[in-house]
């Protein structure tokens, strides 16, 4: 057990969440010291001198302080807002979707070997498919519309959900589900205090993953489809020619992105303060 | 007492319901005149039309390249990086809110400014996959190489390895696994980039392609190249497992005698 890999190997959810957000799952901000704020201090002045002395054509690229100026008038602008909860909206009701369907369908897969070998091809071969490609085909079906986004962001976001949730049944631990048994808890207490703490970290992992792959998509549909949003919003700056306010917009998705997932790696925590990926930390 | 039977019963198993659903598709879109639901026939007809043949060469051919060549500059770079971050915390420290903020940027939104840098080309296509799909390996490199166990690292500085061996024959295979989970993101991203990138800026490729077929209403076209698609990602996730199968060969190795022992 001298390398780390063997050491991680049987918790993958701790591989996972190390795979997407590595080591940096709390809020990034909190970390935040004074190289990484002379960083970003100095690539803004960069920016700044570049676009200024034509070094970056101004013409694709305005100057730092018109992007941010821009960015502190949308603050005031009620139009911005209702478009960053048109994105935001979206991306947590198809996150919502995603666990309705994928729970039942987690339960009868880690349950029944007969479903999961009967829909192992099935869900090997969607899982891979980009769910941009689907954007064309719900465009048809169902327009730049509120369901065709939701349509996309419940497929795309499905899987690290539910692939989670699988893996995480397959390891509920047996000694203690025997152990429960030979206490002869009932059925209620078996399932609070053995079968959903199991399940939690799991469902923690694939959740914070599909939040933030549901945001992607609620982007995307509202950036190619033309649903009302954030990335709909960017393309009108574009075609307006309004640069510093397209930066500006395409900054938000960011913050956006960055809050998201700050806020689901916060809320494990609480969640999780028993578990030995959030006590990793305080060994190191 | 037959070895074969449990495994013919798996497979019985596993093709039963994709099979019955390709029926089922079958039969009931047959003479369907809904302009949504075009025949299966028709579909698999204008997919064996259009990309076994002509369009292969003129759309396929050039969006595979260019996602292969953006996927591996982005590996590549990724890779390279992450190395540096990972060995040097005054680095790691100083590009952290930066990677952390582009890592968080949802990667489609980088089109409209990989449109006016660069403006309709190639070129654009291959630097918005590197701009927006390179982060995942960044990140997983720069974690991989700095969970080297401690005593490892002091015992390959005792043995004098010299800066390239502790690199490629330490730390390296050390992080391998967790570069490759990045990988895997990266090239789910590099996919969807192309995508896009095609769809929405390119007079050519699979994904331009799509959504011109929808913007014509070509529905058979449109189910058609979403076939396409959907084979691309599906083919390309199978061609990296058995490459990172093949390269971490050596850890499954190790893992079972972990376990064994």
């Amino acid at each position: 057990m001298t390398l780390s890999v063997a050491d991680s190997a049987p918790q993958r959810p701790a591989g996972r969440r190390r795979s997407l957000a590595p080591g940096l799952g709390a809020l990034p901000l909190r970390r935040l010291r004074w190289r990484g704020a002379a960083t970003v201090a100095v690539l803004l002045l960069a920016w700044e001198g570049a676009s200024r002395t034509g070094l970056l054509p101004a013409a694709s690229m305005p100057p730092a302080s018109q992007v941010l100026s821009a960015w502190a008038a949308f603050a005031a602008d009620a139009a911005f807002w209702t478009a960053v909860g048109y994105t935001l909206s979206s991306a947590l009701t198809g996150l919502g979707l995603v666990v309705l369907v994928a729970v039942p369908l987690a339960l009868a897969i880690g349950l029944s070997r007969a479903v999961r070998e009967s829909t192992w091809f099935i869900i090997e071969f969607l899982k891979p498919i980009p769910p941009v490609a689907m954007i064309p085909l719900g465009l048809l079906l169902w327009g730049p519309s509120e369901t065709m986004k939701l349509a996309l962001i419940a497929f795309g976001a499905l899987w690290p959900f539910l692939t989670q949730m699988v893996y995480g049944i397959g390891q509920v631990d047996h000694v203690a589900l025997d152990m429960a048994r030979s206490y002869r808890l009932r059925g209620w207490l078996t399932a609070s205090r053995v079968v959903v703490p199991g399940l939690l970290p799991f469902a923690a992992t694939g959740l914070r993953v599909s939040a933030s792959i549901a945001l992607v998509v609620s982007v995307v549909t509202e950036l190619i489809g033309g649903a009302a949003g954030l990335g709909r919003e960017i393309v009108i700056a574009q075609s307006a020619g309004n640069l510093p306010g397209m930066y500006a917009l395409i900054l938000t998705t960011g913050v956006l992105g960055l809050l998201i997932n700050g806020a689901f790696a916060a809320a494990e925590r609480p969640l999780l303060f028993w578990h030995p990926s959030q006590r990793k930390d305080t060994q190191a | 007492m037959n070895r074969a039977l449990p495994l013919l019963r798996t497979a019985a198993l596993r093709l039963w319901l994709p099979v019955l659903l390709a029926i089922v598709w079958w039969y009931a879109s047959a003479g369907s005149q809904n302009i949504y639901f075009p025949p299966l026939s028709t579909i698999l007809e204008t997919f064996a039309a259009d990309w076994l043949g002509s369009r292969a060469a003129t759309d396929l051919v050039p969006s595979l390249g260019k996602f292969v060549l953006g996927f591996l500059i982005s590996a590549a770079g990724g890779i390279a990086l992450g190395t540096w971050l990972g060995l040097s915390p005054a680095a790691r420290e100083a590009a952290e809110p930066v990677v952390q903020f582009l890592r968080s940027l949802p990667p489609p939104v980088l089109l409209p400014i990989g449109l006016l840098l660069f403006g309709i080309t190639g070129t654009m296509n291959v630097a918005i996959i590197v701009m927006g799909a390179i982060w995942p390996t960044v990140l997983n490199t720069a974690d991989g190489i700095r969970s080297l166990d401690g005593q490892v690292a002091d015992m390959s500085r005792s043995y004098r390895l010299t800066f390239a061996q502790r690199l490629f024959s330490v730390a390296l295979p050390n992080a391998a696994p967790q570069v490759f989970a990045g990988l895997r993101t990266t090239l789910q991203l590099s996919i969807i980039l192309i995508v896009v990138s095609e769809m929405v800026a390119a007079a050519s490729g699979v994904g331009y392609y799509v959504l011109n077929s929808q913007q014509t209403f070509a529905v058979a076209q449109t189910w058609a190249g979403t076939l396409v698609l959907g084979l691309i990602g599906y083919l390309s996730t199978l061609v990296f497992l058995a490459v990172e199968k093949r390269v971490l060969n050596w850890q499954h190795g190790m893992r079972r005698a972990a376990e064994g022992a």
